[in-house]
């Protein structure tokens, strides 16, 4: 996958952009771009799962929600370590962690059975997490006061913990996750995810071992979905049950579809869509009428541009 | 405490029957057309609420359970022509994509019309006294009612399957697409007649419990997860299977909720799912799918 | 119309973005039996798919009676006569014997009950056999089992994508012997084969496929009497 001239110029122009929008001086936008940005991390580490090594995950909530409960208890509840890039590192260590560990015990199974066990995990950790029976994610209150301390770099501070900062720093992660995993899915482990996905019996064929290698896609999956989790609790600054609702984990496989599978590009864009429909849906309809409005994109986008955003016709073109 | 023990054996048992009438929808349309039909649980719930409707304009219980499975089919038809038929030759992630954009959308429809809480349906019946293995007891009859009404449609639709030859072109089709059609079976107008038939008996299911658990708007969100697990615990297409994952499901759930909280049973009742899906990796009765 | 029963005119097939058919034609006679012989993995299974519509073609004809077929829906090439027993048998696991012969959907033309009859009376082991699952039959019988499930439509044509493969002796004896009591009905028979030896014991006429094009067209008697040709697009790659 490598991309047009053309289409590095509409890329470049929208970072450019993305650049510029925070001189608008509007707090609620700056809000919704960091929270598309997150989410768009988050899509992606769905893609590398589910678009280039076919895996359907019906628990990826998990790995959102999860991680940033580590954080927690990193820096709130059990440790008490308030420090921002160890905070970051525990959260992607533990998607990184979880996702090696329930890739290992749900590819026992296959197909729409594996994806029925990551259902399961989901339930059950959401459910734990709720019940809190070990007093570490103080139950359906959430864990607050979370939003890190600025970063101090030789003797300068920074703040790049809330606001116009965070914003940067998220979309400095994303350029870099995107790159990442870019050059991940074009390494020769890119090869092996993506004939996993073409055709897993002919890999077997070939004397490969496909398992170790969903693990494998799993964990960094779970790794950029952890980094999701906690900018996101960065930008709301605490922790809440509703991270690791199975619901999360089914709107980031649907904005993944709706994005186009496999394009990494498309779900980023079908995640600034969904985040921005949302809430401008949420604060024009009132009393939840907004559902109707995001129903129905999901209806139209399936029903007209087949293979989602980025795999239709115009914009095929620009992959080379 | 014999007696508490036997009244959850009895209402794990009938909400088993009701957990597994509508799982082996799911089945059906999932080994038929590949469709996951995240829109099922919404049948479910269109069903309660016209059996509601009809009894808050007729007065009649019996006569909304018998308008429900008609009009949720005739629904049924509906979804099949606007979203299933023309996604048909979609990868399966796509159809499901717009299914949970029309759950989304039914959900809100409800609460629109009839508000966000729950609407009371009063259970027919008294109850009865039963003695059973030294226990004295009583129990509502009219869970008796939803026990008989259940095996019935679970026994028609063993028929369907096992005796008419839709039914087994069917099961055919499921067991393996390509050579079902090379036999000149015309998979998508069965695909049509089943997901008319399983949307009626979602409907009929959504009515029955109405007076169990009442209606509300989310009470097809909230079981569509569990639906799944039942269907494809069960196996793909397998009657057999889904009634013993429904009942297991709904037996775990309902006999632990004597010892623990509900939260703690149903943790249980997913590390049972668990663990079938370990031990079966392809479902209680599962044979090799097309899901795969 | 032609005098051909089936024609495939420069028929192209694509799997994904593989092109697996790069022009293949090929024609049958009313009532031959012909064999589509290559080593594994040169189309012969794209073929049979492709004239069962299950792999439409992106280009080229498949004329049946004189009537292109190419990309009509599979269920509707069966209902113009023409079946098949796929690779592998492909039989329906969870179904008894009994089950399996009705999901073919038969011509409004003929009764199930006489179809049955005449199954039964080339497959008696199967007669024996009507209640019992399907998965529980050896590989012999559930072979006999799929091409009387394909037969229940009464076909025209019937394809075979390699039938005897895997099997015991005894059972590609039984095969054999099925496939010419098909002929014998006035079926025209076309399969797929790795093994010239036993192709030629039933076809009449044979075709050679190599990546995706017939390479070699002739008579059983002709091929036989040409080991160099065996030898070069069948034997044992140097
Ligand atoms: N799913 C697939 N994707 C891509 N190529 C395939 C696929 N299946 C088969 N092929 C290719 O199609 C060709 C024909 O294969 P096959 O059907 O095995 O032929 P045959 O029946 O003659 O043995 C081979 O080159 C094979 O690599
Ligand atoms: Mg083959």
């Amino acid at each position: 996958m490598s991309l047009s001239p053309r289409f590095r110029l509409l890329l470049g122009a929208a970072i450019l952009v993305l650049v510029l929008l925070p001189l608008l001086g509007q707090p609620y936008l700056i809000y919704l771009l960091t929270m598309s940005l997150i989410f768009g991390i988050f899509a992606m580490a769905y893609d590398l799962l589910y678009g280039f090594t076919g895996l359907v995950s019906f628990g990826h909530s998990v790995f959102y929600g999860l991680p940033a409960y580590a954080m927690g208890m990193v820096a709130v509840t059990v440790f008490k370590y308030p420090n921002p890039l160890v905070m970051i590192a525990a959260a992607m260590l533990t998607g990184l962690v979880l996702g090696c560990l329930i890739g290992f015990v749900c590819t026992f199974a296959r197909g729409i059975y594996m994806a029925l066990v990551t259902f399961a995990f989901a339930q059950i950790i959401e459910l734990l997490v709720l019940h809190d029976p070990w007093g570490i994610t103080q139950g359906e209150n959430g864990i607050m006061g979370l939003r890190a301390a600025p970063l101090s770099l030789g003797g300068l501070t920074v703040d790049l913990f809330s606001g116009v900062g965070l914003y940067y720093l998220v979309l400095g992660l994303i350029i870099a996750s995107y790159l990442v995993i870019r050059a991940l899915v074009n390494s020769p482990l890119g090869d092996v995810f993506k004939g996993i996905k073409q055709n897993e019996e002919r890999l077997l064929s070939l004397g490969y071992n496909p398992r170790p290698y969903k693990v494998a896609a799993f964990g960094l999956s779970g790794m950029f979905a952890g980094l999701a989790g906690a900018m996101a609790v960065f930008l709301n600054n605490s922790i809440v049950p509703s991270m690791v609702d199975w619901a999360v984990g089914a709107e980031i496989l649907l904005i993944t579809i709706m994005g186009g599978a496999g394009t990494l590009i498309g779900p980023i864009a079908a995640a600034f869509l969904i985040i921005f429909a949302e809430s401008y849906a949420a604060s024009y309809l009132g009393g939840g009428n907004w559902v109707y409005v995001m129903g129905g994109l999901y209806i139209a986008v399936v029903m007209f541009l087949p293979g989602g955003i980025f795999r239709t016709r115009y914009l095929k073109k620009a992959f080379v | 405490m014999t007696s508490l023990i036997i009244t959850q054996i009895l209402n794990g048992l009938t909400i088993g029957l009701i957990f597994a009438l509508v799982a082996i929808g799911l089945t059906i349309v999932m080994g038929l057309m590949e469709v996951v039909n995240f829109a099922h649980g919404s049948f479910y719930m269109f069903g309660g609420y016209i059996t509601f409707f009809v009894f808050s304009a007729v007065g009649s219980f019996w006569l909304g359970l018998v308008v429900a499975p008609v009009a949720c089919a005739i629904l049924g038809l509906g979804l099949y022509y606007a979203i299933i038929r023309p996604l048909r030759k979609r990868h399966p992630l796509e159809p499901l994509v717009a299914l949970v954009g029309v759950a989304m959308i039914c959900r809100q429809l409800i609460r629109n019309i009839w508000g966000a809480e729950p609407k009371l349906l009063p259970i027919p019946f008294g109850r009865v006294q039963v003695s059973l293995a030294g226990a004295e007891f009583t129990y509502p009859i009219y869970f008796f009612v939803v026990m008989g009404v259940g095996v019935a449609a679970l026994l028609a639709l063993y028929l369907l399957f096992r005796k008419s030859d839709v039914g087994i072109r069917c099961l055919a089709a499921i067991q393996d697409r390509d050579t079902a059609m090379s036999m000149g079976v015309n998979v998508d107008r069965i695909g049509s007649l089943m997901l008319v038939i399983v949307m009626g008996v979602a409907g009929l299911a959504g009515g029955l419990v109405g007076p169990i658990f009442s209606v509300y708007p989310t009470m097809g969100l909230e079981l569509i997860g569990l639906l799944f697990v039942i269907a494809i615990v069960g196996g793909l297409g397998s009657i057999g299977g889904a009634v013993i994952a429904g009942v297991t499901i709904a037996m775990t759930k309902s006999i632990s909720s004597i010892f623990v909280s509900g939260n703690i049973s149903d943790i249980l009742a997913y590390c049972v799912l668990l663990a079938i899906l370990l031990i079966r990796p392809r479902g209680i009765m599962g044979l090799a799918t097309v899901m795969e | 119309m032609s005098d051909y029963l089936l024609q495939l005119e420069d028929v192209h097939t694509y799997i994904g973005m593989a092109h697996i058919l790069r022009g293949l034609s090929l024609a049958l006679r009313p009532g031959e039996a012909v064999a589509l012989l290559g080593r594994n993995g040169e189309g012969k299974t794209p073929t049979i798919k492709t004239i069962m519509s299950l792999l439409p073609p992106r280009r080229g004809t498949v004329l049946f009676q004189g009537e292109n077929i190419a990309g009509a829906p599979t269920h509707q090439v069966a209902s113009k006569g023409i079946c098949v027993v796929p690779k592998g048998r492909h039989i329906f696991p969870a179904l008894t014997v009994m089950e399996h012969l009705r999901v073919p959907v038969v011509n409004k033309k003929y009764r199930r009950e006489d179809m049955l009859k005449q199954v039964f009376a080339i497959f008696p082991e199967l007669a024996e056999r009507k209640n019992q699952p399907a998965r529980s039959l050896s590989g012999g019988q559930q072979q006999m089992l799929v091409i009387a499930r394909a037969l229940m439509t009464k076909p025209r044509l019937l394809l075979l994508d390699e039938p005897m493969e895997g099997l015991a002796p005894v059972a590609v004896k039984r095969v054999i012997e099925s496939m010419k009591a098909v002929k014998e009905e006035g079926i025209t028979v076309f399969f797929a084969s790795a093994s010239c030896e036993r192709a030629l014991a039933v076809a009449g006429r044979v075709y050679i496929i190599e990546k995706g094009r017939i390479v070699y067209e002739g008579s059983s008697p002709e091929l036989m009497a040409a080991p160099e040709v065996q030898q070069k697009y069948l034997g044992v790659r140097e």
